[in-house]
């Protein structure tokens, strides 16, 4: 199977993520839609408790201001983040791979993994408790995921100047 | 960006890839190490406690029983697929230590070379393997322990990722036939 342009797995994978930007986007929304119009269940110690729909699990946190704020834009950053992603895939489906466009998009990517461990460590100092624990391995992730799409976009500023070359000479 | 176009800063932007290159490097190093230890301390978990429950019960075994729904068919084969998971997270960090060689390659210079193209097929191999055969043992593994199946976040991220990476594996194939012809032109 081929790896590019028409009938490849990048378009594979860029309809994957599409489908999961859209399923991510309608569960925000849900979330969102629930806590505004205040369709959710209240434990005995004031936390909200929303049951996911088709799925046995619930969306839970403590029910004051800072928490919500908190977790509206820790989901925003993922939708935004497979947007992003979307945004990558979508060039690579294409047949001219190594434009400036592409490049942009992966250093995009790469700034917007770093943001990561940055905004978790503002949100703990928000939130209060100052403990970091499983932030502490997600941040981690995000910061090698940035290093990765850093070095992929470098290789492909190399491959941009070979094609710039390439060009030129023809 | 205009900057970046001149030939002076060639050598900084080179040095810069080269220090981002050795973050990189250092950092894959410590989920080596950090996925060693935590697998370390998985195999002595299962020696000391689950191994010895199992040796216990064995000897207590009711021999009378068909072997095959037997306590002891179920005991063993726990002990098999929890060996074979073991096996598995091994293969997995042997899979993530093989970027270091890529990395070398790339601070080397050797940007789109056949090793490189290599290296990622058989890291995005490894991935794929990884997450397939976890996936099957754990769905035997909750047959047999009379468990929920939940399909893992593994499986999630390694087989895009493991695609990924062959996806990568092209590119750099394109970007050296790129080279290539760059070459025999000049």
């Amino acid at each position: 199977m081929k790896m590019f342009g028409k009938n490849s797995i990048s378009k594979l994978l860029y309809y994957v993520t599409m489908a999961v930007v859209i399923g991510y986007g309608v569960f925000i929304g849900f979330v969102a839609f629930a806590l505004i119009t205040n369709r959710f269940e209240l434990t005995d110690d004031n936390r909200f408790k929303i049951k996911i729909l088709f799925v046995d699990s619930y969306v839970m946190g403590a029910l004051d201001g800072k928490t919500i704020v908190v977790l509206l834009l820790f989901l925003a950053y993922y939708l935004l983040y497979f947007l992003l992603l979307l945004r990558i895939l979508k060039a690579f489906k294409s047949d001219a791979l190594f434009t400036n466009s592409i490049i942009k998009r992966l250093d995009w990517f790469t700034y917007f993994n770093l943001l990561f461990p940055v905004a978790t460590f503002i949100g703990v100092l928000i939130m209060g408790d100052g403990k970091l624990n499983d932030e502490v391995v997600y941040g981690m992730f995000h910061i090698l995921i940035a290093i990765f799409s850093g070095f992929i976009s470098a290789i492909f500023k190399q491959g941009f100047q070979l094609q710039q070359e390439n060009d030129l000479t023809i | 960006m205009f900057i970046n176009n001149f030939y002076i800063f060639e050598p900084i932007n080179e040095l810069k890839m080269k220090d981002n290159l050795t973050i990189l490097s250092y950092l894959i190093w410590g989920v080596v190490l950090l996925g060693v230890g935590a697998l370390l301390n998985d195999i002595r978990d299962f020696d000391t406690n689950q191994f010895k429950n199992f040796i216990s019960w064995a000897k207590t075994a009711d021999k009378n029983e068909h072997w095959w729904t037997s306590k002891n068919a179920i005991e063993w084969s726990y002990y098999a697929i929890s060996m074979a998971l073991y096996f598995f997270k091994g293969y997995l960090i042997y899979g993530v230590f093989k970027f270091t060689a890529i990395i070398d390659n790339v601070k080397n210079g050797d940007y789109f070379s056949d090793n490189n193209i290599t290296l990622f097929k058989k890291i995005g191999s490894i991935f794929i393997t990884y997450a397939v055969n976890v996936f099957i043992l754990k769905a035997i593994l909750s047959y047999v322990a009379v468990s929920r199946f939940k399909v893992g976040d593994e499986f999630m991220i390694l087989v895009p990722a493991g695609v990924g990476l062959y996806v990568l594996a092209s590119i750099f194939k394109r970007a050296k036939e790129l080279k290539e012809e760059n070459e025999l032109t000049i």
